[in-house]
């Protein structure tokens, strides 16, 4: 039962994860209205996933992994071009209005609302996309296969937990005070996705067309295994991984030594701009 | 912000696929026939240690895999050539079993079992001809690119090569230095000659009228004394040589196209042999078409390329005692381009 329970834990929390992260941003950008659009793009997906999963099944068709990593690895790099321009968006708004008025943000987003709008729950709808077949032919295994019940129950609470993880992120990002948001929530973001970046460098692997740097770093398969609780947690949300290899960790750590100081510190032209013009 | 309207639609949209996934899971629970027994069945068992058996044997093309996570932990089940993963199953919950149909060619191949800590196993992939040696897949088609454009660029300059040796004759024509003219109306030809196996491609007004025009003018500058009314013939072989070159630069040759192309060349040779300095210049276009595509034949044959070597220095040589009729290796060589083709995967359909 546990087993399941952490396989569709993990699986889940890396789609809800991005829904709330999504979710969170839509609506401290004043964009209530778009919550709606976000559902919908949530409950598309799954269902997409489900009648592409029931057909594989019913047909015996053998599961295309190779193009499911493929999949995987292209929407993990979409993903974290858009979570990092939202990041750094949210910090020119920021800057540019004055903190706690939800009027001149509503002002400032007005602009860009309707086209960023849909992408984000584009985003939104592969983000979950990504996930769901995999996770899909994985519960009707359970289905099939378990003795009992209890490896079903299990994926079950799985996804229930992911959701939760989901909503705990959008709850506590839209009660969290607006210049705390941009600030500690957008480092919280860049690490997400330096984890889904890392996260693609293995799809791609596992899709066959990367083949460099594949020695392993460390192997924390007895010390923190990816599939105990916590290292699924650890997984699902930061992309943990028990045995990454070289290229894996280059581009986690790559991403936040780029993307880290220019969040804190600004661009280095930009810097240098402020620089001279003071 | 979307419309009531576009709600609506939306809404709609969430209804019918939600009544899709019903229908497929009524589908799936009562009428889905239990899985069909293959003939090439492997059934592995993974625990926590290592695979049962750590040493599969399998024949060649899509074996049926049944693996089954005997252990306490989720794992992983990939087939590893190197580092590169050719197929994989995730997420294997304990007691449950997956199945995989990869494709896979002859050669020795590891699998992970379990954790990575685990030794890996070995599956070796037999031929069907029962041989255990490895025989590499036919060449992707990246590893494509590389004969094909080089090919491109031989294509380019030879047309290249034609308009120069054509303007050059024009020159000598003007002066009336007929020697220097048939020296370089042979130049052209040989240049014509080089691409024969692609210049079906380049349309059929290059593939009619560049060696015709050249062949027609070759012809009244070897029956003449002097240059005199040659004009407009070698306005009409400067003509179709720029078509000619239009036409390269224009066109990329498919792999599959330019083997074929220098089969055809050289089955036409074997059944009338032209001049010898005509075929002699075709046979150096097709020595140029196995040359780009050697590194690729040494992987996929060794034996087919080494013939074809052999043909071709069989042919060099016998044209090379100036032959009554067509040199019976032609034969040889049109047949072993044939056999390059399916040995590269580039078989007609």
């Amino acid at each position: 039962m546990l087993v399941p329970l952490l396989i569709m834990l993990r699986e889940g929390i890396e789609a809800s994860l991005i829904v709330g992260i999504v979710a969170t941003y839509l609506v401290k950008t004043g964009r209530h209205n778009w919550l709606f659009a976000v559902w919908a793009g949530v409950v598309l997906a799954v269902l997409l996933c489900a009648a592409v999963g029931l057909l594989l099944a019913i047909v015996n068709a053998d599961f295309p992994q190779k193009q499911q990593e493929l999949f995987e690895g292209a929407i993990g790099v979409v993903a974290v071009f858009m979570l990092t321009s939202m990041v750094l968006w949210m910090k020119e708004a920021a800057r540019s209005m004055k903190a706690g008025l939800q009027v001149s943000i509503d002002a400032a987003f007005s602009g860009v609302a309707a086209h960023s709008g849909f992408a984000l729950v584009g985003l939104v709808f592969f983000a979950v996309a990504r996930e769901g077949l995999e996770s899909m032919v994985f519960l009707l295994a359970t289905f099939e296969q378990a003795t009992g019940p209890w490896a079903a129950i299990g994926a079950g609470i799985g996804l229930i937990g992911a959701a939760i993880v989901g909503f705990a992120i959008y709850w506590g990002g839209i009660r969290i005070n607006l210049s705390r948001f941009f600030r500690w929530t957008a480092v919280f973001i860049l690490v997400v996705a330096a984890g889904l970046l890392a996260g693609s460098v293995r799809a791609f692997h596992e899709a066959g067309l990367w083949n460099e740097l594949q020695q392993v770093v460390f192997d924390w398969s007895h010390v923190l295994p990816q599939d105990s609780p916590l290292g699924s947690l650890l997984a699902g949300i930061l992309g943990y991984e028990d045995t990454p290899t070289v290229s894996e960790v280059s581009v986690y750590l790559a991403f936040l030594v780029i993307a880290l100081p220019i969040f804190l510190f600004g661009s280095p032209l930009a810097f240098l701009r402020r620089r001279t013009a003071s | 912000m979307p419309a009531n309207r576009l709600k609506l639609l939306v809404l709609g949209a969430i209804g019918v696929l939600a009544a899709i996934v019903a229908a497929l899971g009524v589908v799936f629970v009562t009428m889905r026939q239990p899985a069909k027994p293959a003939g090439n069945v492997v059934t592995i068992e993974v625990s926590d240690r290592a695979c049962t058996p750590g040493t599969v044997s399998v024949a060649a093309g899509t074996p049926d895999f049944r693996i089954k996570n005997t252990g306490n932990r989720a794992i992983e089940w990939e087939i590893l050539d190197g580092v590169m993963v050719l197929a994989e199953r995730e997420n294997i919950a304990p007691g449950f079993s997956v199945e995989l149909m990869p494709r896979l060619d002859p050669g020795t191949y590891q699998m992970t079992c379990g954790l990575l800590s685990n030794p890996h196993g070995t599956l070796t992939v037999v031929a069907a001809d029962g041989s255990t040696t490895a025989r590499p897949a036919a060449p992707r088609a990246v590893d494509l690119v590389a004969p094909t454009a080089a090919y491109r660029v031989y294509a380019i300059q030879s047309a290249e090569a034609l308009n120069t040796a054509v303007a050059a004759l024009a020159a000598t024509v003007k002066a009336n230095d007929l020697a220097g003219a048939r020296a370089h109306a042979a130049e052209a030809l040989a240049a014509v000659d080089h691409i024969a196996p692609v210049l079906p491609l380049f349309g059929p007004e290059a593939e009619a009228n560049g060696p015709t025009d050249l062949a027609t003018l070759d012809k009244r500058l070897a029956g003449s004394t002097s240059t005199d009314g040659l004009a407009d013939s070698v306005e009409a072989a400067m003509k179709s040589a720029a078509t000619l070159a239009t036409a390269a630069h224009t066109t990329t040759a498919a792999p599959r196209d330019i083997i074929a192309g220098a089969a055809i060349v050289v089955t036409d040779l074997a059944n009338r042999l032209g001049d010898s300095a005509d075929t002699s210049a075709r046979i150096a276009g097709v020595r140029k078409v196995v040359e780009l595509f050697r590194p690729l034949a040494l992987r996929a044959d060794k034996t087919l390329s080494a013939k074809l070597d052999g043909d071709l220095f069989a042919v060099a040589s016998a044209l090379k005692q100036s032959p009554s009729g067509p040199p019976p290796q032609l034969a040889d060589l049109a047949a072993d381009l044939i056999d390059l083709q399916s040995a590269l995967g580039l078989t007609t359909r």
